[in-house]
Formats: structure tokens, C-alpha cells, sequence
């Protein structure tokens, strides 16, 4: 009976062992020729740690395949990528850049996920004397070695000149907002505040949080018709809630008017189809997924020793009805982001997985 | 008889303290990125509070019930350290009262007939609610003494990993050797023979509710010492990796059965399989395989090696 247990945990222990072991071992096999070369001695190929701060929607998608696409242009330079992945969480991210510093990566390519839970890292690949490269995503600490962006504010504000002046400075707006506390919503809206501000002739008679969703924004924009029907535009920080806007015009048989979106392809599809006879104008202002691309460049540089700069904050670019037509990509689905420098082939192989 | 028991539950810890032996022998060998200072810092400071919460679900279990507020309790406390208009050491004390609070009013439901799962879920999303209204979005300010001291650390080791081994043997001493210890252990067992032999079952259920909140409040303080940042839903991923490690740590859900102390090397499994699937490239999903397999494999052994759960000897 004793025996008989003995051997049952003998099995227990071989059982669990060899998972660990299995686990080492692909640690092992990765780890081949990973040992860097001795501190001073300058490299020509370089181990990157990239972070994939979340894979949850289409805009993050595109930016990790964006990134992917940058590692294959500049091969030459590099030896390795160290990827992990976030989950959009916090700690989880915490854990993962600090295995990067464990591997000695020569830089480390990271998108805050929490401004301010990303800073002890931050410090301590710092104090790793590993460079951190912020990509899309700002954090409350200037420890480090380039940031490389474009803000929200700015996206907000772009957007609200744009429409400013398509009404010639003088009009009645409805606004459409994301999640109310969400940190891009509030600067997007800031953006928008500052602008709007600027011209008295502007009159926001309705606004709502439509949480970047085009059903809500449908429903929201449906019942704004309703209490004030008058309305010259629609300021929306959301390309699928502009999409929803529009829906709720044309369901209400009232004119459409100029709107601000995203350059999501959704939208510009519907854009495109309505035509400059329908009325319908607008603004596709976004934070380009090809950012990923210049974060790369900008590690290379930092690790060639070529000049760079900390804080590189980008103008937005915008579609127009001037560009929309060598933009718009028909026969590719809704939520492909415009604005790449994906070829043809590498955003094929996105939307098939 | 109480005294076997123990013996029995230390005696079934033994393959997964040898397992965690092992690994930490082989794995540096094996490894050079899992032998630096470094990872063993990151790993040590990201096990301090699963280790705290796994500890107080584990006495949890052990009574009959489950604790699915502490993942609340971890957010909220993060929160209300984080918030700039409490100075930081009234915070920090009251983060745990808040704990305590939380557990001795999931206790008094228990008490009142409310299941554990639906009394613990309930003040889950009560606290999680709390902590959305104080602070909406990640972030807040922890006061610098507070940090300070939070971070300690005898480098690699961080002291809030310290705290929490010792928080464990606590735990693990207070229900082997206590009276009270003893009454959780026969309420878990069979509680309608504790209602009837007299047994002081009601104040032992308030007591092992507000230590788990105690040791969730603690844990929120071992996450802001690793993110500097409030976060009412830090603690979200804790709630289901607590119940995964007191399981893998051969604690029956249905109370009665196990050791607290083996929680510290079922933790440190879970914890040296994330570290090895990030040190080893694999893509992060797979800790989500790996770890239910690890969970199916253990639970599975504990069957066969006929130390069967109460739950499969008692049924029907």
C-alpha cells in the first residue's frame, strides 16, 4: 500500500518535471548565441525586445504587423527580436520587459499600456543601461531614450480646425466621444475643447460618449436629430462611431453634413460611394500604425550612435476627399487602417492570419 | 486523528517542493537569462502577491467556502493607495482595513445563508465599482515614503516577497497548531457535524474570510510596490490564479483537505512557467495552455495516488 503510493508520486514528480524541462528546453534552443558580446565592444547586429502591448483590436494588429514588416526590411542590422505580448495589462508587461533586461537586449521597443505602472520598468532598463524606445503611447517619466508618437491632443485638434473651418468658423456641432476616462478619449476631446473654443460662432448643442462603437453612435446621433434637428457638422473622435452617424442621417432622411473620422477603411469605403453630390464631407484623422516603423529606426539609430530625437511628436496625417481616392482600399475589409507601409502581400497575410 | 491529517496533507506537498527543487537547480544551469539577479528579482516580486492571496483562499477553501472578492480587494487597495488626498501611511493602513472589512462582511453572509461564490462575487464587484469611482482610469500618485519602503529590498530579494513567505507560514502555522485552525479543518470536513458537536464554527468562518481579505489588502500593497500605480482592475487575473494554485497545491474545493504551506511550491510552479514561457519566446497563450494542463495533470495525480479529494469520496 505505501509502496504503491511512493510510486504513484515518483510518477507525480516525473510528470511535472518533464513539463518544466520541456519548457527549459525551448528556453534552451532559443537561447542559442544569445550571450551578448562584452560591454564596449561596438556590434553591427543587434538583439531587439519588442513588446506587443495587446492584440485586442484591428489598430493594434496592424501596428505588431507593421513592426514585423520594419524587422524585415532592416534585417541586416539585426540579429534577434525578442517579442512578448501584454494582454493590454499592466503587470503582465512589467514581467515581460523585465525579462527583456534578464536577456540583455540591446533596446527595448515598448507601448505603455499604463502611463504611469510603466515607469519603475522604464527606470530599471535605465539603470540596465538598455535604451527604451516609446512607441505610440506616452509615460510619466522622461528616463527614456526616445518617444516616438503622435498625440491624441492633437488628433482632436486637427480634426476640429478641419471642421471649423469647412463651416467658414460658424455652425452647430454635435460631438461624439469615446469612453469617458479612457486617457485617448480625454486628450482627443481636450484637442477638440481648445479649438472649439477658439470661435464663438461654434455651438455644440448635443454631445454623447458613444464608446467608439457605430450602433451606440447610431442610436446617440439618432436621438440628437431628434431634439436639435439644426446641425451644420459632427465632430466624432471615432471612425466606426462617424460610421454610425452617418447611418443615423441618411435613417432620418436629413442631409448629411461634414463629419471627422478616423482612416479606418470602413469609413472611407462608405465615403468614397457617397459621392461630393451627397453633401457628406470629412476629415480622416489618425495615429498611423506605421509609427512602428520609425520606433524601429529610431532603436537602430540610438544603437549606431546617429543622432535621433527624445521627443519626436508627429502632426497627424489626415485623408481628404483630395487623397481618399488613392487611399481607399475597396476590396480589403472595414478595419484596415489606410495609412501603411505594409505591401500588398504582408497585409494579405494580416487579415488571413 | 487532526494531527494525521496534517501529516498526510504536508506528505502529498512533497513531489511539488522536490519538483521546485529541481527546477531551481536545473533551470539556472540551463538558462542563462533565468540565473541573473535580474529575473530572479522580476520573478520573486511578481509571485509576492499571489502568494498573499493564494495563502488566504487556501484557509478559505480549507472551511468549505471560496474568496472571489480578493481579486476586488487587490484593485481597491492599489486605488486607495494611489490616491493623493489620503497621505501614503493612512493609505497603506487603510487598504488592509479595508481587507479585513471586505472579509468579515463576506464572513457575516456566509453566516447568513448567502453561498460563498455569490457572497464573494458580489463584494468583487462592489469594491471593483468603489475603485472605478475614486480613480476612473490607471494611474494616481503613491506618496514617495510610502514607495520607499514598499520597494525595500535586499536585492534580488524584494521585501514584499519576504513578507509574503513569512505571511504564508503564518497562515500554515495558525491552522496546523490553533484551535482555530482546528475548526476550519472540521467545518470544511463535514460542517453539520461541527454545527452539532458545538464547535465555534461561526467565529472561525469570520476569521478566515477577513484574513484572506487581510492578505488580499497586503497583496494590492505588493502590487503598487511593482507598479507604482493604482488600478481597481489590478486584480483581476489573481481571483482565478489563486483558486488554480490552492487546486494544484491539493486543497479540495470542498474544504478540509490540505496544507496552506504547500501553497508555496504550488505557486512557485505557476510562477516559474510564466517566467520560463516569457524567458523562453513562446508566444504568451501558451501560458494559458500549459498552465490548465498543469492543473488537470496535478488534480489528476492527487486522484490517483488515492489521496482522494472529499468532494469524489463523499459525493452522491
Amino acid at each position: 500500500m505505501v509502496g504503491g503510493r511512493r510510486r504513484r508520486l515518483v510518477l507525480e514528480l516525473l510528470a511535472l518535471a518533464a513539463v518544466l524541462l520541456l519548457a527549459a528546453c525551448t528556453s534552451q534552443s532559443e537561447e542559442t548565441g544569445v550571450a551578448g558580446p562584452p560591454a564596449g565592444e561596438t556590434k553591427s547586429t543587434f538583439v531587439i525586445g519588442y513588446d506587443t502591448y495587446w492584440l485586442g483590436n484591428s489598430w493594434s494588429v496592424q501596428l505588431a504587423a507593421e513592426f514585423r514588416a520594419s524587422v524585415s526590411r532592416h534585417g541586416a542590422q539585426i540579429e534577434r527580436v525578442v517579442y512578448t505580448q501584454s494582454d493590454n495589462d499592466a503587470q503582465k508587461q512589467i514581467s515581460n520587459v523585465d525579462s527583456m533586461i534578464s536577456r540583455k537586449v540591446d533596446a527595448i521597443i515598448m507601448t505603455p499600456v499604463s502611463p504611469q505602472a510603466a515607469v519603475p520598468i522604464i527606470k530599471k532598463a535605465n539603470a540596465a543601461r538598455i535604451p527604451v524606445i516609446l512607441l505610440g503611447a506616452d509615460a510619466n517619466t522622461d528616463t527614456y531614450t526616445s518617444l516616438v508618437t503622435v498625440d491624441d491632443t492633437a488628433i482632436g485638434r486637427v480634426g476640429a480646425q478641419w471642421l471649423v473651418d469647412r463651416l467658414g468658423g460658424k455652425g452647430r456641432i454635435y460631438v461624439l466621444d469615446g469612453v469617458a476616462g479612457n486617457p485617448v478619449n480625454e486628450q482627443r476631446r481636450a484637442g477638440a475643447r481648445e479649438v472649439f473654443a477658439r470661435y464663438p460662432g461654434i455651438r455644440v448643442v448635443a454631445s454623447a460618449a458613444a464608446n467608439w462603437d457605430q450602433a451606440e453612435a447610431k442610436r446617440a446621433v439618432t436621438s440628437m436629430l431628434a431634439a436639435h434637428p439644426q446641425v451644420d457638422g459632427v465632430w466624432s473622435q471615432g471612425g466606426a462611431m462617424t460610421l454610425g452617424a452617418i447611418e443615423a442621417f441618411r435613417a432620418d432622411g436629413h442631409p448629411l453634413v461634414p463629419m471627422t473620422g478616423e482612416g479606418n477603411n470602413g469609413l472611407l469605403k462608405v465615403w468614397q460611394q457617397l459621392g461630393p453630390e451627397s453633401g457628406f464631407d470629412a476629415i480622416g484623422v489618425s495615429k498611423p500604425t506605421w509609427l512602428a516603423d520609425d520606433a524601429l529606426k529610431v532603436t537602430l539609430r540610438v544603437l549606431t550612435g546617429q543622432p535621433y530625437q527624445k521627443n519626436d511628436r508627429k502632426e497627424p496625417p489626415a485623408v481628404t476627399a483630395d487623397n481618399l481616392p488613392s487611399l481607399v482600399q475597396p476590396d480589403l475589409p472595414d478595419d484596415f487602417w489606410v495609412d501603411t507601409r505594409l505591401d500588398p502581400a504582408q497585409i494579405r497575410s494580416m487579415f488571413n492570419g | 486523528m487532526i494531527g494525521t491529517t496534517t501529516r498526510t496533507a504536508l506528505r502529498a506537498g512533497i513531489p511539488l517542493w522536490l519538483l521546485v527543487f529541481i527546477a531551481l537547480i536545473v533551470l539556472p544551469v540551463l538558462s542563462e537569462p533565468f540565473r541573473s539577479a535580474n529575473n530572479a528579482n522580476s520573478l520573486m516580486a511578481s509571485l509576492a502577491p499571489l502568494l498573499l492571496v493564494s495563502a488566504g483562499q487556501a484557509v478559505v477553501v480549507l472551511l468549505g467556502g471560496i474568496d472571489l472578492s480578493v481579486g476586488g480587494i487587490v484593485g481597491l487597495g492599489t486605488v486607495l493607495v494611489a490616491t493623493p488626498a489620503v497621505p501614503g501611511w493612512v493609505a497603506a493602513v487603510l487598504a488592509l482595513a479595508v481587507g479585513v472589512a471586505a472579509g468579515l462582511v463576506n464572513g457575516l453572509g456566509v453566516l447568513a445563508g448567502v453561498p460563498a461564490l455569490v457572497m464573494t462575487l458580489g463584494m468583487s464587484g462592489v469594491l471593483g465599482g468603489i475603485g472605478l469611482l475614486v480613480l476612473a482610469e490607471p494611474g494616481g500618485q503613491v506618496s514617495r515614503g510610502l514607495l520607499a519602503v514598499l520597494t525595500l529590498q535586499a536585492y534580488p530579494v524584494p521585501l514584499a516577497f519576504v513578507v509574503a513567505v513569512a505571511a504564508l507560514a503564518v497562515a500554515w502555522t495558525a491552522v496546523s497548531w490553533t484551535r482555530w485552525g482546528r475548526v476550519v479543518l472540521a467545518t470544511g470536513h463535514d460542517p453539520v457535524a461541527a454545527r452539532r458537536t458545538g464547535l465555534p464554527w461561526r467565529s472561525a468562518t469570520l476569521r478566515a474570510y477577513a484574513l484572506s481579505g487581510l492578505f488580499s489588502g497586503m497583496a494590492g500593497l505588493a502590487v503598487v510596490a511593482r507598479t507604482y500605480s493604482g488600478d481597481s482592475l489590478s486584480g483581476g487575473s489573481l481571483i482565478l490564479d489563486s483558486i488554480t494554485v490552492v487546486l494544484i497545491a491539493g486543497i479540495a474545493l470542498t474544504g478540509g483537505q490540505g496544507s496552506v504551506l504547500t501553497v508555496l511550491p504550488a505557486a512557485a510552479v505557476l510562477g516559474l512557467l510564466q517566467n520560463l514561457i516569457v524567458l523562453s519566446g513562446l508566444d504568451s497563450y501558451y501560458q494559458y495552455i500549459v498552465e490548465a494542463v498543469v492543473l488537470v495533470i496535478a488534480v489528476a495525480l492527487y486522484e490517483a495516488s488515492g489521496k482522494r479529494p472529499a468532494f469524489l469520496a463523499r459525493g452522491g
